[in-house]
């Protein structure tokens, strides 16, 4: 049985249906149609669909869309556009921090929590935020690199 | 694909009385972590999912004279650190910091990691050892059991039908002469644990074991009580006796018999015990004497 789901994505507003055990990754390719929220393992473990709730960051294939119910997503469309990239995604174009790319709108929400929360990391603080992202080309050293350049930075 | 219903109570009560309304096709979501997979893979089908995200008072932490409340939609997030704030609960918090990711800790429950019932949840370990008890709310009332009589093996538990729980209740000790500590291994930062070991330890005026407690994880279904390793130790002198710690591994090792698996073989595992045992004994003593 579906059932309505009002979702805020990137400060548009959606309403689409939904089947209850609908994840809300598949609300936002499928049924909202942004395709930048990438899906790989659907199981949690590989991070390359990661948005944010509310300013946390999530795993969308784990989280219910009826769960997001009212709430509103980041994905990477909103982060930044190609001729406005966000300072991170410059940031990891700049230090080769891409290589299939996959990983990386996962991997760019990450780092845009980690700088909200703590907008001076260390190196150590970055490589642990990275732990639910996994990269299989292994740009993880370019990509801690392009955090770094970035922290400290006010326009982030 | 399953036909299933969304239903989304605002209460405990009303929580319970969907659940009975529903019988056995009715599965709570919490922070649905766990759940989005098991829908996903098929090995759950309900009829209705009920999500607890609207029911209210199922988020405080709370400590008495009697020992710490946790709520049951607490996520882990929350409980990262916990054991600055709450002492008591060190042996929580070296578990806590290791589970998955920050994604999944941001909405993972406390109260659906441990009704998930994982043979390799460390938070089941670690509360046993930590002698919690939950609070099971139903329509008939409440129920307290401990959670090692909770986990009744490997994705079950003794939850009734129309039970919800709603608490975790770890009790206070004297942080001067008792401490809990958790050990665990990994093969990948963030993964299920290998193996995963909790201990508790309680010393008398002499400095000799009063109580202990030995649990380990990922061994069966659900967490083992090492009891012969525990009975090495009670009533004899444990701070720096290294040789009694490494004879409790041994005995821990001896109690289980893991299935062995392509990553970690049997004998890996009962290893692993061995070293995690005396690692988590000697954290929890140092924690004791300090």
């Amino acid at each position: 049985m579906k059932y309505p789901l009002s979702l805020t994505v990137n400060d548009e507003n959606y309403d689409i249906l939904v089947e209850p055990y609908h994840t809300l990754m598949e609300a936002i390719r499928d049924g909202i149609g942004l395709t930048g929220t990438k899906c790989a393992c659907e199981d949690g473990r590989c991070g390359t669909c990661t948005v944010m709730v509310d300013g946390q960051l999530v795993k969308s294939c784990l989280m219910l869309g009826l769960q997001a119910n009212g709430k509103s997503v980041l994905t990477i469309e909103g982060m930044g556009s190609p001729d406005d990239l966000h300072p991170l995604q410059a940031a990891f174009l700049e230090h080769g921090a891409v290589q299939c790319g996959y990983c990386t709108p996962g991997m760019l929400l990450t780092a845009k929590q980690l700088l909200d929360e703590n907008p001076n990391p260390t190196e150590d603080d970055i490589r642990s935020a990275f732990v639910g992202n996994l990269c299989r080309c292994g740009v993880y050293t370019h990509a801690t690199e392009a955090v770094l350049s970035v922290a400290g930075e006010e326009n982030r | 694909m399953i036909d299933c219903h969304y239903l989304e109570p605002t209460s405990v009560s009303e929580a319970c009385t969907l659940l009975v309304e529903h019988g056995d096709g009715a599965k709570v979501v919490a922070g649905g972590q766990s759940m989005a997979i098991l829908l996903r893979n098929g090995l759950s089908q309900p009829s209705h999912l009920i999500s607890i995200q609207h029911v209210t008072g199922l988020e405080d932490i709370n400590a008495s004279s009697e020992g710490v409340t946790i709520g049951a939609k607490v996520t882990l997030n929350r409980l990262n650190g916990i054991g600055e704030t709450h002492p008591t609960l060190r042996a929580l918090d070296d578990v806590v910091r290791g589970v998955a990711d920050q994604q999944i800790r941001n909405f993972a429950t406390l109260g659906g990691a441990i009704c998930e019932a994982h043979p390799a949840s460390d938070i089941t370990v670690a509360l046993s050892a930590l002698h919690a008890t939950v609070k099971l709310a139903s329509a008939n009332g409440e129920r307290t059991v401990p959670i090692c009589d909770f986990v009744t093996g490997a994705f079950a538990t003794a939850a009734g039908p129309g039970e919800l729980l709603t608490e975790v209740v770890i009790p206070s000790f004297d942080l001067a002469s008792a401490a809990a500590a958790h050990r665990r291994f990994a093969l990948r930062a963030g993964d299920y644990p290998v193996v995963g070991v909790g201990a508790f330890v309680s010393l008398d005026g002499t400095g000799n074991c009063e109580d202990v407690r030995i649990v380990v994880g990922n061994c069966s279904g659900a967490p083992v009580h090492a009891q012969e390793a525990e009975s090495r130790l009670r009533g004899n002198s444990i701070v720096g006796n290294n040789g009694a710690l490494a004879e409790a591994g041994e005995l821990a090792a001896a109690h289980v018999s893991p299935a062995g698996d392509p990553m970690a073989p049997s004998e890996y595992k009962i290893d692993l015990v061995s070293v995690l045992t005396r690692e988590a004994l000697e954290e929890a003593i140092t924690r004791a004497t300090s």
